[in-house]
């Protein structure tokens, strides 16, 4: 199922925080230019997935990005290696500017494209160059989800990882951001991890998806086919 | 396309200034107000009391002490906004540094400009050294942890200059004229070279530490670990060495504060306990985590002190000491924030 | 190492225990005759009252999760006003201890009362200018404190004739105040614990950690916090009280940040949030001066030099230091770990509602919680 093509490749991953283990060994891979979603409840152990995979927690496993192995690593160098965080609640510099948030988001990159890359981000999300001197704590929820996929991806990463960008936005954002990030995976070819509550607006992106329960993964398959599935409808889509 | 920009750019500048001002908001011009009323009221009975020439050369004395309590309250909120522990060993710190400066001066014969700046430069070393050694080990949100450590490097610093320079207090040069004519007349106020030679220094140091902090990378990864440290981690800055940079900056500030005032108060181990307690009611007053504040904060409370201990009778330095222990209570109790700090500081 | 297995309230345990308290207690008590000088009980005297004064910065710092830099201000309250009373208007030694009580509780809850309304770290700020202010303060009002030179009481307290103390002897008086601080400082060790095992002090340190907590189980907490503070105070101000039994001169320099400082020390060094912490913490107060200054003598380059005594403050924060870094829990957590070794309790299954013996737990007889946060925590592999 999954070659020595993929981007990420984990493989019997544990996580826990202290004493207590939130991961109980999940494996999953993640091909280049996909959008895959992992799909759970409450305390599923999602957001713990994309900690673990940044090393912001205690891992035991194989977790493997382009050939490299990630355990072990500063959460640092796993930036470094072109992995993008986009954490649950945004996670914006409230006190910097719009326009220093996006800089900040260029950190590690030594190139001399970062000038323009924000002039390009800027066109994708005009309400952001608006505001781009305005600190970024005065935005709007819907705004700084964007500002902090923006952020994140001046970086230039090479994996996209998004933790619950619907949470707490209102419906017509959410469909708004997810277009968006279609478009942004379509054009550009990011390779997106998204861990969603929503099912029904994280499918419309999805080419493939997982899902967790209680720190294992359930069930795996393409978007279409969990769409499909009985539980799946049951359990997170309503119906 | 660059004109249009440029026009944005400037509506963008005026509309984020009119947010600022708005989200300074009524509450915040409402207290600097009442502020400001406070101050005229006192100055009027100030002149009232003494007469106008005693009420200006009292703030001019005042501002320099100020000045200096500015310079220690930003080093103080350097740390405080970055780590949220409150550096105790500060002020011990700045002694040291002080103390190095003594002994490249007066016992090497070095100008008095160039020792306090080679001070200034050790003193930043050394705290580099300090966070790398014993802050960096811990996990930034142990604070408490964290504020033993700074509690443990006061004893350390304080003894140590103890036993090496004893207690005798020491006269410490200035780098300003300081002469006995050292000074211009302005209607009858007497105004000294050194105090204006304070002041310039430390307004271009604070100065220089915004355009460091705005305008460089460092700056910038050390605003945004101030501002959220989790995503600084997220998005590749190295936070000890933010953190470091951090320390040895507010090292070095600490050490030229201490310079600047040891020509008055005298050199000894213990000469920075005073002015560390006026700095850390100034940082309150202008709210732990604003540097502006800090700044005007240490300009105020120099005012108070002098002003207070001027012209009511019964408070001599000693009291004034205590008056600045009441200043720090009843700000945390009314107004936590301070006059600038954000209104992030949680109740309990 | 074989281990001793012991289950709680079994006959085994009940010994176990009475054998530690025992030999605890007929150590304190059998001190002074193993003194060679007067002097020496002296100092005993000194450590009793100063580890009074380390239980009582535990209350705050140990046990509410703050920090207090300003206990030396009210052991300076507790030993002026004893001193006062006893040299100026003829009190009674004795007499004078509840006053200090009041006296530094009132002024305690007074500090603490704003400060401990917002997070933590304020506190230990408003208490540092407070420990700065209290020696400005006692030389400005000189006329009651005697300002610079000190206040001093003539007479010492003497055992009356109907104790067994000779007031006569070389011994017999300062083995009396020995006893007499001991006492006290007893009543106030049972006091402290007693307040930690009521409802408002489990509720006080289980908030401890999480101070956005809202208040548990119908305690009010801030309100009990300034309390504790309040009697945190108090209990500092009896030591100071006591201090004055041991040798009645007050200075504005005994009681300044130096002291405030040295009591966290103390307090680190002992064991944070244990009880008997402060005997460690005190122990090290006292001696470790003392010896450093004769240890000085022998140091070629510190031989004579004016500020050598201040080496002491130096060996303290490298000790601070090491202690943060290696023993967190202090040297009561050190001898609890080596104890664990050899002896391990566990509970009794009879009285648990399944009448089986759970799993083997690490240390079930601690019931002094190590303060947690002292600890340098593994944060991974994050710099």
């Amino acid at each position: 199922m999954s070659g020595s093509t993929a981007l990420l490749e984990v493989a019997g991953l544990h996580a826990s925080y202290g004493q207590a283990e939130v991961l109980h060994g999940i494996d999953f891979h993640v091909e280049p230019g996909e959008v895959v979603v992992i799909l759970g409840a409450n305390g599923a152990g999602k957001t713990t997935t994309l900690r673990a995979i940044c090393q912001m927690c205690t891992t035991r496993g194989s977790i493997g990005f382009d050939g490299h192995q990630l355990g072990g690593r500063a959460t640092t160098e796993v930036v470094r290696r072109g992995i993008a965080h986009v954490p649950q609640g945004r996670g914006t510099f409230p006190d910097l500017t719009v326009e220093e948030n996006l800089e900040v988001g260029a950190y590690v990159r030594k190139d001399k494209e970062v000038a323009s890359d924000l002039s390009r981000w800027f066109e994708v999300f005009p309400r952001l160059a608006e505001r781009r001197h305005l600190s970024a704590g005065s935005l709007s929820g819907g705004e700084q989800q964007m500002l902090a996929v923006a952020r994140a991806l001046m970086g230039r990463p090479r994996l996209l990882l998004l933790d619950e960008p619907s949470l707490g936005l209102a419906p017509i954002i959410v469909q708004d951001l997810f277009r968006r990030l279609d478009a942004i995976n379509a054009e550009q070819g990011v390779t997106m991890l998204v861990v969603e509550q929503n099912a029904s607006v994280a499918f419309e992106v999805a080419d493939r998806a997982y899902v967790l329960e209680a720190g294992r993964i359930a069930l795996s398959g393409t978007a279409d086919e969990l769409r499909h599935d009985d539980a799946v409808r049951r359990a997170y889509l309503g119906y | 396309m660059a004109t249009a920009l440029d026009t944005e750019g400037i509506n963008d500048q005026l509309r984020s200034g009119l947010a600022s001002i708005e989200r300074f908001g009524s509450r915040r011009a409402r207290n600097l107000g009442l502020l400001a009323l406070f101050l005229v009221l006192f100055s009027i009975y100030a002149v009232y009391d003494g007469g106008l020439r005693l009420y200006a050369q009292r703030l001019v004395d005042a501002m320099d002490n100020g000045f200096v309590y500015s310079a220690m309250a930003l080093a103080l909120v350097l740390i405080y906004k970055a780590t949220g522990v409150i550096n105790f060993a500060q002020g011990n710190m700045a002694m040291f540094g002080t103390f190095i400066a003594y002994v490249i001066i007066v016992e090497q014969g070095l100008p008095v400009a160039i020792g306090i700046l080679v001070a200034m430069a050790i003193s930043a070393l050394a705290a580099a050294v300090i966070e790398r050694l014993f802050i960096r080990p811990f996990d930034p949100s142990n604070h408490l942890a964290l504020t033993i450590v700074t509690l443990s490097w006061f004893l350390i610093l304080a003894a140590l200059a103890g036993v090496i320079w004893a207690y005798d207090p020491k006269a410490f040069p200035t780098p300003f004229p300081g002469g006995k004519n050292d000074f211009f007349d302005l209607g009858g106020v007497r105004i000294r070279y050194e105090s204006i030679g304070i002041w310039l220094t430390v307004l271009v140091v604070v100065a220089l530490v915004t355009l460091l902090l705005k305008r460089t990378k460092i700056g910038l990864a050390f605003r945004s670990v101030s501002s959220n440290l989790e995503s600084s981690r997220l998005v590749g800055i190295h936070i000890g060495r933010t953190l470091q940079f951090g320390w040895a900056l507010a090292a070095a500030v600490g050490t030229l504060a201490g310079c600047l005032i040891a020509r008055v108060t005298y050199l000894d181990p213990n000469f920075m306990g005073r002015v560390l307690v006026y700095s850390f009611a100034a940082a309150t007053l202008g709210g732990l985590d604003s540097l502006g504040g800090a700044v005007i904060g240490g300009v105020l409370i120099g005012m108070a002190e002098t002003m207070l201990s001027g012209y009511v009778g019964f408070i001599g330095s000693e009291l004034a000491l205590a008056g600045a222990l009441v200043v720090i209570v009843v700000i945390l109790l009314v107004k936590p924030s301070g006059l600038f700090g954000s209104t992030r500081v949680e109740r309990v | 190492m074989a281990k001793l297995t012991l289950t709680e309230r079994t006959p085994a345990h009940l010994a176990y225990r009475l054998v530690g308290w025992g030999l605890a207690a007929a150590a304190l008590l059998y001190l002074p005759w193993f003194a060679h000088t007067p002097a020496r009980i002296d100092q005993y005297s000194q450590v009793v009252a100063y580890a009074v004064a380390i239980l009582a910065l535990n209350l705050v710092i140990g046990y509410s999760g703050q920090i207090s830099l300003g206990h030396s201000a009210f052991v300076g309250i507790g030993a002026y006003t004893t001193v006062i009373l006893v040299a100026d208007h003829h009190w009674s030694y004795f007499a004078t201890l509840p006053v200090s009580f009041a006296l530094a509780f009132v002024v305690g809850v007074v500090v603490g009362l704003p400060a401990l309304r917002i997070r933590g770290l304020y506190l230990a700020v408003v208490t540092l200018a407070v420990a700065t202010a209290f020696p400005t303060l006692v030389l400005k009002f000189d006329s009651l404190t005697n300002g610079a030179n000190g206040k001093q009481a003539k007479e010492k307290l003497v055992p009356p004739s109907w104790t067994p103390f000779d007031a006569h002897s070389r011994f017999g008086p300062v083995a009396y105040r020995y006893f007499v601080i001991l006492a006290i400082a007893v009543v106030v060790f049972v006091l402290v614990r007693n307040l930690l095992r009521s409802r408002v002090g489990r509720a006080l340190i289980a908030s401890r950690d999480n101070q956005t907590s809202a208040a548990v189980a119908g305690v009010n907490l801030p309100v009990y916090r300034v309390l504790v503070f309040g009697m945190s105070a108090a209990f500092a101000g009896v030591a100071g009280s006591l201090l004055m039994i041991y040798n009645p001169q007050a200075t504005d320099g005994k009681f300044g940040i130096e002291l405030a400082i040295f009591l966290v020390v103390a307090l680190v060094i002992g064991g944070v949030a244990t009880l008997s912490g402060a005997v460690p913490g005190a122990l090290a107060y006292v001696f470790i001066p003392y010896y450093a200054t004769q240890w000085t003598d022998n140091f070629g380059f510190l031989k004579g030099r004016p500020g050598a005594a201040s080496i002491s403050g130096v060996v303290y924060g490298v000790l601070l230091l090491g202690f943060v870094f290696l023993l967190p829990g202090g040297v009561i957590d050190g001898l609890r770990r080596l104890r664990a070794r050899i002896v391990r309790v566990v509970p009794n299954p009879s009285w648990l509602p399944t009448g089986r013996a759970p799993a083997p737990r690490p240390d079930a007889e601690d019931l002094d919680p190590t303060f947690p946060q002292l600890t340098t925590t593994n944060r991974g592999n994050n710099p």
